[in-house]
Order: structure tokens, then sequence, then C-alpha cells
């Protein structure tokens, strides 16, 4: 079954490069613009695999969303991956310990973006 | 605050060639080229606040920020529009801004970026002084980092 992805960046042409790379590697991709938009198509939505969110954005921040969708239990299975300029070790702590499951650091490529999904062995099935 | 124009530059080097595919040429890392492109020229800007407070400046013309564009958007370049190259420019200003405030020691805060344009203009920023300041090019046309520090 193709696995589901939610890309969550306040720019669109970020959105546009995580949602292309996901794309090749075999997913199907949703994108919003704020944690807001993201938890209205979580609840609403089929079931996701993967949200790479991003950690700042207006209205509610991706450290927020975290906290948030990690406190409820029928997103448990979701992986959050943390996509951000920030790399200070005690940022990356604060979302790790919020409930993320991995980061990856802007700039970044493809290859880069796929050995963090391998970590988390959520590769989406390809043909 | 040990921040040097090198530094600056790797910074704008490694963005430009791992998210964009760009390569950038060194143009005199002091920065002291006319940033007066005639198409217009783009300048996104963030804050950063803590420890260390002031301002991160990414400056470029409209036809660079446009190929750095296409590139994100995976469109021609005669397909974008001003909010794109508006929104790129953002982008790419925070992850400057992000990296450089990685560097700076007692940094806390980033804020969202914001742009500006327009023709035959300067930006300023009141109480701070400029730190750090690095060019390039892509090619042949500039690109500026500039840092500035707050008075404390």
């Amino acid at each position: 079954m193709t696995k589901k992805a939610l890309v969550i960046d306040d720019s669109r042409a970020m959105r546009t490069i995580l949602s292309g790379i996901l794309g090749e590697l075999g997913y199907e991709v949703e994108g919003a613009e704020d944690g807001g938009q993201a938890l209205l198509i979580l609840n609403s939505g089929g079931p996701f695999d993967l949200a790479l969110v991003d950690w700042n954005m207006p209205q509610m921040t991706g450290y927020d969303f975290v906290c948030e969708v990690r406190e409820e239990p029928r997103f448990a299975d979701l992986r959050l991956v943390m996509v951000t300029t920030e790399n200070e070790i005690s940022r990356m702590s604060e979302a790790l310990e919020a409930g993320a499951d991995e980061y990856i650091m802007k700039p970044f490529n493809k290859e880069m973006l796929l050995e963090k999904l391998m970590l988390l062995g959520i590769e989406a099935d390809r043909d | 605050m040990s921040l040097s124009s090198r530094d600056l530059f790797e910074i704008l080097e490694l963005i430009w060639s791992t998210q964009l595919g760009l390569e950038l040429a060194v143009d005199g890392l002091s920065g002291d080229m006319p940033m007066d492109p005639p198409e217009g020229l783009m300048t996104g800007t963030v804050q950063i606040s803590g420890g260390f407070a002031g301002a991160v400046h990414l400056m470029c013309g409209r036809s660079v920020v446009r190929a750095a564009a296409a590139r994100m958007f995976s469109v021609p370049e005669g397909d974008l529009d001003d909010e794109d190259l508006r929104d790129a420019l953002g982008e790419l200003t925070n992850m400057v801004g992000g990296n450089v405030k990685t560097l700076l020691p007692g940094s806390e805060f980033l804020s969202l970026p914001t742009v500006i344009e327009g023709l035959d203009y300067g930006v300023a920023r009141l109480h701070s002084d400029v730190v750090a300041r690095t060019q390039a090019t892509y090619e042949g046309l500039p690109l500026q980092v500039v840092l500035l520090a707050d008075h404390r």
C-alpha cells in the first residue's frame, strides 16, 4: 500500500521541494502551511505514515505541533521528522523529548532525507 | 562573537549547492560590490535574539532569486510569479539565518523571514553594526550576506 506523508512548512518552495522528493520516493503527499492546518488534515484525512515538520512557522510552531500530536494516542504510529535550520543540541533534544522521531537540517538533499527515513524504517514502497 | 566573511560564504555556498544544486563563486569576501541590479534588488531578513541580538540580510538581484526559485519550485523561470520569488528568497534567508545562528553562542530565537524589493534602496537597522559580510556571484551576478549585531 502507498504510504502517505504530510509536509508542513510555511514556505511553498520548501513544501514543493519536500513533496517532490517524497513523491519520487513513492509517497502520496499532502501539504500544510502551518501546524493548525496540519492538525485539521490529520483529523479529517486518512492515516498518515509520516509528517515532515518545519520548526519555525507562524500560528503554530513545529515544536507545538509535535507536542499536540503526541498527546493524541490515535497518532501514535505517525512518524514525525523535524525539518529545521536549528541544529543546536538543546533544540534537537527538546524536539525529540516532545516526541519527534528524527530531524533533518536545512539545507538537505534527497539522499540526506532518504537516509533519515531509512533510519526510521519507513521507506515508501517503490515500484 | 566571532564569525568571519569566510564563515558566511561557506554557509551561502552550502545552501546553494546542497539545496539548489547551483554553484557560487567567491567574489572578494569583503562584500563591497555595488548591489544595484537593474532588474531590482531583493532583500530577505531574519532577526536573531537572545544572548546575541541582530539580523541577517540576504541580498541579491531578481534574476538570481529567479534562478534559485526555479530550482526550488522545479519549474521554468518564466513560470514564476513575484510571490514565488518572495517565498523562495524568504526560505533561503531562513536557511542562512538558521545556520548563522548556530555559529553564534547564546543566540536563542530566529524570526520568520521578511522580504523587501525595489530599485535603488538601502537597508538600515538602527542601533546596530555590521560585524561580518560576504559576497559571492552566481553566473556573474552578486549575492551578499550581511550580519548585524545590535548595540547592547
